[in-house]
Order: structure tokens, then sequence, then C-alpha cells
């Protein structure tokens, strides 16, 4: 029974991991091809004719790769940060106070996200550049910061919500503050919620193009995707180095969700939290 | 974090002190450039201005770049915050932008007349509206259409004269899964100014301005109609055009061209650098020739320019003694042997290193008749009309007199909008 | 006594009040300081016809009724009400489908859980050129492996198709999305209690009892909000739609977000009619949220 179950689900999965891989395994061939293949081969090929690393050498030669990856680290680490903080207290603060206006905020929180973006371009710009902050990583942390905020705020509330208020209350009881209470009780409960929230906002703004490519101008600051986008020209689209690149982008996204995953999946809160 | 942020604002005061006490006497220019992200111009450029810095100590040009795609948005984002850099580069569409934003000045204010006399007429026309020039032009060229040299003598073919003889070169080249001519058939700048001059070549003027000073179009009219018809024939009939024409963006037509399955391609010259420069291979194979003539034979401008916006005396002096320095003989020279984008002063275009570049001789040609696009409030919208009007033929999804009679309505709003 | 109690209640109030403001002001007002500007900016300039520096024509609600007597308006409407329905309905499906296999204990899954999530972790820009590289009539890797297994005998234009390109833009925008969906559900599933399924089966409860009456209102929170802004998200979307088709073959693919951006950016001084769209948008958006989140709460 459970086993002719499984071998569903393995068929579901596999499949489903097959469109999944075959672009992405494309993506690296590609990558891994030299840009007169590319460009002379008269039909598409699944593996390189020929392996070579001409397209990881150009990007690490002809960019400052690490200093697009630093920028990267940087502003996202900061805005994620931030922004997780924002969002949890936020969270916390709209699923156990009751206060005039709640409603409201709630939805306002939620109204921010439907303006469509390409109307937000140039009064952030105007905005940052009376406070002195176009053109600087600050700016842009400002801006992602406020991007993921409406999102994270409204997860963390639903998994407050789950958790019940019996245990706060019991904790206030044993003298515990609210802070205390929120920090050391509480929050370790949703643990699962915030470490998705945090991969969310992580990777909201490790993606992001249009606010970075307005938002900066040098070099210097430039972030990970606005580079990328950039080697996707008007006059020639260099396919190997535009793939090494995309492929190095993505790898410490990778390698933090591999690690981060096992915290939010593995049931470890299961028992604690009461319905 | 919050421990090493005061000392990180005070180091960043000191930094920034030392530098303003340091830079009192170096003029420093900001200089926006999307060529500079393409290979292999940028290379060349950005060498280029830190040989400049380092020849002249009292200035120094920081170049940040921009994808092309992305330039307007951007101008538009710094223009309204007041933060433009000193200069920028780009083509008609920026500057008319910029005029429009009161925001770029003349070259009259900028450069002497004796100057101004020296460039390529047909270089400057493109940036003249009214009596003044508001572009410093930067590399020159026309659109034409690179083929490859080495299949037509293996097929016996010469460059055709007229539409009928292009077509039936297209048939010819056309055979054993390669085509005669691939078609840039997106619905942006880059498709609509290849299907431009085909337009203006059968006769049909898309913006004017008539003995009222109304603006008028032909779009719409028979001869537009004609033009659409004999262009979108290429693939719905004649099928010398390689699969997925609406899809097939500029670098996707280059591709094409490249692997050798479509035979020629609509382009400026300066493709002839970026096909060169990826398949090295082809080199000596490739030719050139104008538009094909029907009741006219222009082309669209190929080059770009640069516009100066600062307003600050000292920084329009820096940027223009750079402007001078990148389109001087020698280095313009350098440039287009590198780039295949001519030079725009005349003394350089007379150089016998222009006359070495034989793939360039058909770009020469097309540089003679030179179609100046109109300056009309909300001219850019052209693009998506006509690229609407193509594609719509391509796919089937409507008949040649549909597309073109919605186009013309389209147009006439233009027209209806800037009359207003 | 009232009278000594009074102010002992209003000063707990006013502590209460203080630790809600500790709480929520963060959050909101650093959303107030940075979105009501260019909110308000937004539908200012959409009773203007404007460059945005220089030239300021007041034109009240012009921008407004040309928007609603324009067909195209009403057409790329209906795109976008095409793509944003089956967009987000294949996020879902994908997405609970998947998160509810990849929670089983099976051998495995951790693997299938790192590649499942794998097109989230690449940026729109990256997605969209490499399946336009793969969709290439021409030299696209779909295209010869459909004619290698014979499925296909001549090269197929699919962006370029009048009948697929709305499609493939759909597939694409699935592929890139559903991870999102998928990660939050799963998440939402780690916070159910095993105690209430638990409670279920001594109740009697089957497997789809069991989903109906524990899992479902256990993920009912995510759901809502994954929901609402997975909707408004991809109903505003522009960039890889533009990148994939810039809104063509003709208009098959002109969603209204296309057509505001091309308004703004592309043609020259419509911010004001681009702004009024934005605005109509941004109404239909806020429609939308409530709608959804009436019907889902009334369902408890």
């Amino acid at each position: 029974m459970t086993n002719k179950k499984n071998t569903g689900t393995y068929l579901v999965l596999s499949l489903c991991s097959l469109v999944i891989l075959l672009p992405i395994i494309y993506m690296l061939s590609t990558s891994l091809k030299s840009i007169s293949e590319i460009l002379t081969a008269p039909k598409a090929t699944l593996f390189p004719e020929q392996v070579t690393l001409e397209g990881y050498r150009n990007v690490m030669n002809k960019y400052p790769f690490f200093t697009y990856v630093k920028n990267s680290v940087y502003v996202v680490s900061v805005s994620t940060l931030v922004a997780v903080a924002f969002s949890t207290l936020a969270g916390y603060g709209f699923s156990r106070f009751r206060f005039a206006g709640r409603g409201m905020l709630l939805m306002f929180i939620l109204i921010t996200q439907m303006f469509p973006s390409v109307m937000l371009y140039v009064p952030y710009y105007k905005l940052l550049a009376t406070w002195g902050l176009s053109n600087s990583h600050t700016g842009l942390i400002l801006v992602y910061i406020a991007n993921v905020i409406p999102f994270c705020t409204w997860m963390m509330y639903g998994f407050f919500n789950s958790i019940s208020r019996e245990l706060d209350e019991a904790a206030m009881i044993d003298g515990c503050g609210r802070l205390h209470t929120f920090f050391r009780i509480v929050m370790p409960l949703t643990l699962p919620g915030l470490i998705s929230t945090t991969i969310y906002a992580f990777i909201q703004g490790w993606n992001e193009y249009m606010f970075a490519m307005i938002f900066t101008n040098s070099d210097t600051l430039r972030t990970l995707p606005v580079a990328i986008g950039q080697m996707s020209k008007s006059y020639s689209v260099y396919w190997n180095d535009l793939m090494a690149a995309s492929t190095l982008s993505s790898l410490p996204l990778l390698v933090l969700f591999l690690f981060l995953q096992k915290y939010f999946i593995s049931n470890m809160t299961g028992g604690a939290v009461k319905g | 974090m919050k421990k090493f942020l005061p000392v990180f604002l005070a180091l960043v005061m000191l930094v920034s002190m030392t530098a303003v006490a340091a830079a009192s006497e170096v003029v420093e220019i900001l200089y926006l450039s999307s060529t500079i992200l393409e290979t292999p111009e940028g290379q060349y450029e950005a060498e280029l201005i830190e040989k400049f810095n380092a020849e002249h100590p009292d200035i120094k040009v920081t170049v940040e770049g921009c994808a092309a795609n992305d330039l307007n948005t951007k101008l538009v984002a710094m223009a309204t915050a007041n933060q433009l850099p000193a200069f920028v580069m780009g083509n008609e569409t920026t500057m008319s932008a910029l005029v429009d934003m009161d925001m770029v000045v003349p070259i009259e204010d900028l450069l002497d007349e004796e100057y101004i006399a020296g460039f390529v007429p047909a270089n400057l026309a493109a940036y003249q509206i009214g009596d003044k020039h508001y572009g410093i032009p930067m590399f020159g060229g026309a659109q034409g259409i690179i083929y490859r040299k080495d299949v037509f003598e293996e097929k016996g073919l010469t460059e055709p004269k007229t539409w009928d003889e292009f077509v039936e070169v297209c048939k010819a080249l056309t055979g054993d899964g390669k085509y005669g001519i691939t078609l840039v058939g997106t619905k942006n700048s880059s498709g609509a100014s290849r299907f431009q001059p085909i337009i203006h070549n059968f006769g049909c003027d898309e913006f004017y301005q008539d003995e009222n000073g109304k603006w008028q179009t032909d779009i719409g009219s028979q001869k537009f109609t004609d033009a659409l018809r004999a262009f979108t024939d290429l693939d719905v009939t004649y099928h010398v055009v390689p699969a997925g024409v609406v899809e097939t963006g500029y670098p996707e037509a280059v591709a094409l061209f490249t692997s050798g399955q479509a035979s020629m391609i609509i382009t400026g010259s300066n493709a002839i650098g970026a096909i060169t420069t990826q398949v090295p291979e082809l080199k000596g194979k490739l030719a050139s020739m104008p538009n094909i003539p029907v009741e006219r034979c222009v082309s669209m401008a190929g080059g770009f320019g640069f516009f100066v916006t600062t307003k600050d005396p000292a920084q329009q002096a820096a940027a223009v003694e750079y402007i001078k320095y990148f389109i001087n003989t020698e280095n313009s020279l350098n440039y287009a042997e590198l780039t295949g984008r001519p030079p725009v002063r005349t003394e350089a275009m007379q150089s016998e290193r222009v006359a070495n570049m034989p793939e360039m001789a058909g770009f020469l040609k097309a540089l003679e008749n030179i179609w100046v696009s109109p300056t009309i409030e909300g001219y850019s919208e052209i693009n998506d009309i006509l690229g609407e009007a193509y594609q719509s033929v391509f796919t089937g999804q409507a008949t040649v007199e549909e597309a073109s009679a919605r186009a013309g309505e389209r147009a006439q709003a233009i027209c209806d909008w800037a009359n207003e | 006594m009232s009278s000594t109690r009074a102010p002992g209640v209003s000063l707990r109030r006013l502590r209460q009040h203080g630790t809600t403001a500790v709480f929520i002001l963060p959050a909101v007002l650093t959303l107030a300081v940075l979105l009501l500007y260019p909110f308000f900016y937004g539908i200012y300039i959409s009773f203007f016809r404007t460059n945005l520096v220089n030239k300021w024509k007041y034109v009240g609600l012009d921008n407004y009724v040309r928007a609603f007597t324009d067909p195209t308006m009403y057409a790329s409407l209906l795109v976008t009400l095409k793509f944003t329905v089956f967009v987000v309905l294949g996020h879902f499906v994908l997405g609970i489908g998947l998160a509810l296999l990849l929670n089983k204990e099976i051998r495995g899954r951790t693997f299938f859980r790192a590649v499942l999530v794998l097109p989230w972790l690449f940026p729109e820009v990256v997605v969209a050129n490499l399946w336009k590289f793969i969709f290439n009539a021409t030299s696209g890797l779909f295209n010869s492996a459909l004619m290698a297994v014979g499925l296909l005998s001549e090269p197929m234009s699919w962006l370029g198709s009048v009948d697929y390109a709305l499609g493939c833009v759909i597939f694409v925008c699935i592929w890139k999305g559903y991870p999102l969906v998928m990660i939050q559900i799963l998440a939402g599933l780690q916070s159910i209690s095993h105690d209430l399924y638990e409670a279920a089966i001594i109740d009697g409860a089957n497997r789809r009892q069991s989903f109906r009456y524990v899992t479902l209102p256990g993920l009912r929170p995510t759901l809502i909000v994954t929901l609402i802004l997975d909707t408004v998200w991809w109903f505003k979307h522009v960039t890889m739609i533009w990148m994939l088709t810039n809104g063509g073959p003709g208009s098959v693919t002109n969603t209204i977000s296309i057509e505001i951006y091309k308004q703004a950016f592309e043609y020259q001084n419509q911010y004001g009619y681009s702004a009024a769209l934005a605005v109509i948008v941004f109404l239909i958006c806020v429609v939308i949220g409530v709608l959804q989140r009436k019907v889902l709460t009334r369902d408890e």
C-alpha cells in the first residue's frame, strides 16, 4: 500500500524534476561551450561538442565579478535582516494585540504591494535623491526592505496566529515580560516560518533587477542581476558568458537553501505547538 | 554593525573631504554610456578614457554603463531628480527626450563654427532640431545590408538594384536549410528601424508638417500598404526568411547570419565588428550594400552622438575636451577599424585607412542619402506602431490592408496629439 | 474606588499601546515613509500631460477618459486576466501538490527539494533569457528535441505564434514562480501540530478527511496571503513577458502592465496616461485582494 503510493510520488517528483533540470542542464552546458560553437552550430545540442571554460574565464576577467558578489551579499543581507526583524515584530504585534485601526493597518500593508512598480521607479529615485541616497547601497537597501515587508509581515502574522495564545499567557503569568515572552517562548516556535520568510526576502533581493539598475550607477556598486542583465547586450549576446555568470550567481543561493532547508522541513516544532 | 556605523561614517566623511580638497583643481565629469557595455567597443573606450585622464591631469572622466534598453528609463529618473551626468551618449530618441526636458546644451554653444563645419554633414544632420544641433556625432554610419560575399560569388549573384531583383536574389540564396535574408521582426526599435527605410524607399513619409504647420502622416496610405506587403511577403509568400521572424531580435538575427543560415542582414556597419569579433573565420567574407532602392534610396542614420547635459561651464569644457579626443582622426580611425563604426569628421573620412575597409563600402555609399527622422512629440511610439503592423501580418492575425489601416489610425492619433 | 482604578487602567493601556507601537511601528513606518510619496505622486501625475521635468499641463480626467474609451486597454486587460488566472492556478496546483509530496518521509527528499526549488533561485532576467534561447525557432533546444523524436517536421516559432505565445509565456512564469508557493506551504505544513492529525485519526478520519479538516484549515493563513499577493504580483508582472515577447506577436501577450511600461518608458511624454492606467490596475488589484480575502475567510 505505502509502496504503491510512493511509486506514484516518485513518478510525479521525477517528472517535475526533469522539467526543471533539463533547462538548467542546458544552461550549464551552454556555459561550457565556446561562443563560436554557439553561434555557428546549425542545431542546438544538449551537450557541448568541446568543453571549454571560456565563459567562466571571461566572467572573471572581463568583469569585477567578485565586487558584484560582494555588493549583492551586502545589500541583500542587510535588507533581509532588517526586513525580517521588522516583519516578525509586526506579525507578532498584529497577531497578539487588539487595537483601533488594526484591520486598516493590516490592509494598508497588503495594499502597498498593489501599486504597479513601473510607477515607482521615478518617484523612488526622486525621494532617494532628496535624501542623498541615489547611487548608494543604503538607498537600495531601503527600497528592498519596503519591498519585502508586506509579504513577510503577513506570513509571520499567519505563523503567529497558528500558535496558541495560551502559551503567551502562561509565560506571562510565570512572570515573563511581553518582549521576553516574544523572544524566548513564541519566536522559537515559528522557526520554520521565520526561515522560509527569510529565504523569501533574501531571494527577492538577490534577484531584483529594475530598482538596482535605476538606483545604482557606478560599476563598483552594481549587484549581480544588473551585471548579468547588462551582459545580454543589444548588439551581441555572449550566451556562454551570460550562462556562466547566471550559474555562478545562483550557487550561493543554492548553498544557503540547502543549509537552511533542514531547519524548516524537519518537523522540529511538531509536538510543541498546540493548535 | 551598529558599532561600526559611526566609524564608517567618519571614514566616509574623511575620504570625501580629502577627495574634495584634492579635486579642487581637477574637473570631475560623469559620463553615461551604453556602448561601454558592448564588446569590442567597451574595452576600447575604457582604455581610451584611462589614457585621456592620464594625459589631462586637470580632468577626470568617470564612465558609467547602462544597457541601451534601460537608458531612457534611467535618464528620465535622473532628470526628474536633477541628477544627470555631465554628458551621455545615445541616438536621436535619447536626444529628443533630453531636448524635450530642456536638459541638453546645443553644440553651437560648445564648439566654434570652424570645428562644427568639420563634421560629415550627414552625421550632423541627425541631431538638428530647428536651427540648432543638440548632439555631437560620436561615430557615424548608416543602415545598409551586410551580405556574404563568398556565398554570392559561389552562386554567381550580384548586388540587387531593384526590389524585384532583391526578391530573386533572396530566392536564389534559399534552399538546403539556408535562407536569403534574416529580418528582425521583434516589436521594438530594433525591428522597426529596419522596416522604416523600406517604407521611406517606397515613398512614404511617416510624419511631416504641411504648409499650415500641421502634422500629417503617410502611414496607412497605399504606399505604406505596398511597403508592408513587400516586406512581409519575404516571409509569408516567398519563404526566404528563417522560421520565427517575429521572435528574431537583433542578436538572434546576427546569430542566424554568423551560423550561415542567412546570407544577408539589414544592419548598421557596426555589425561587422560584432560579427568578426565573435566568429573570426568570417573576416574577409563580408561585404555591404545600401538599402534596396524603390522610389528613392535613403538610409536611417546608424550613428550615435554625445549629448552634453551639464550647465557648469568648467564641466562643459572638460566634456568637450574628451569628446574631441574621442573623435579625433587617429582615435576615430582606430575605433572604426575595430568596430566598423565610421568616423564623423571629414578629415578622418578622407584617410586612406577608411578606403582600406572594403566591407564598409556599401555603408559609406548609404551615408550619402541619410533620412532625418521628424521631431514630432510622441515620435518614439512609431516603433510599436510599425512593430504591431508587420507582426500581425507575419503571424496571420491580420491582412496587409487591415494592419496598414490600424497603423494609420495609431499614427493619426500621434499627429492629433502633437497638433493639439 | 473607580476613581483610583481609572488612571491605573489607562496607564496600563498606555503601556500596552507603547508595547504595541514597539512591535507594529517599525514595519508600518518604513512602508509609510517610502511608499506614500510614490503613491500620491502617481495619482497626481495621472491628471497631467507631462514629461515629468518642465512640461506640466493639467488635463483633468482626460487620461482616464482616454483609458476607458481605448479598445487597447480592454484587450490588454483580457490578456492580463487570462495570464494571471493560469499562472496563479499553475503555481497553486504545483505548489500545493509538490509540497504535500515533499512533506512525506521518503528517500531522496532533500534531493527533490533542492531540485524543485531551483527555478526560484534564478533571477527573472536569467530565466527569461534561458527560455527565449530554448524556444528559439531556428537554434532552440525545444525544436531540436521535438524534431529529433519526430513530433515536429519543421521548425516552429513558439514565441512568435499567435496560438502558442501566450501559453509559452504562461508556462515560463509558472516554471519560475511555483517554488515560492511550494516553500510557503511546506513551511506552513510544519506549523500544523501532529497532535491534530492524531486527534483526527482517533476520531476516525481517513486521509482525505484529515486533509480537508486538519491540513487545509491549518494552511489557510498561509494560503490566503500567498494567493492574494501571488495574484497581485503576476497581475502586475512585466520583466519576463517583456523579455520574452515585448508584448507580441502583434498584441497577443500585451498585458496591461506591459502597456503601462511602454507608455511610460517607450513612448514619449505619456507618463500621465501611464499613471492613469497604473491607478486603474491598482484599484483592480485592491478589488481582487478584498474579494479573495472575503471568499476565503467566509469559508471558515
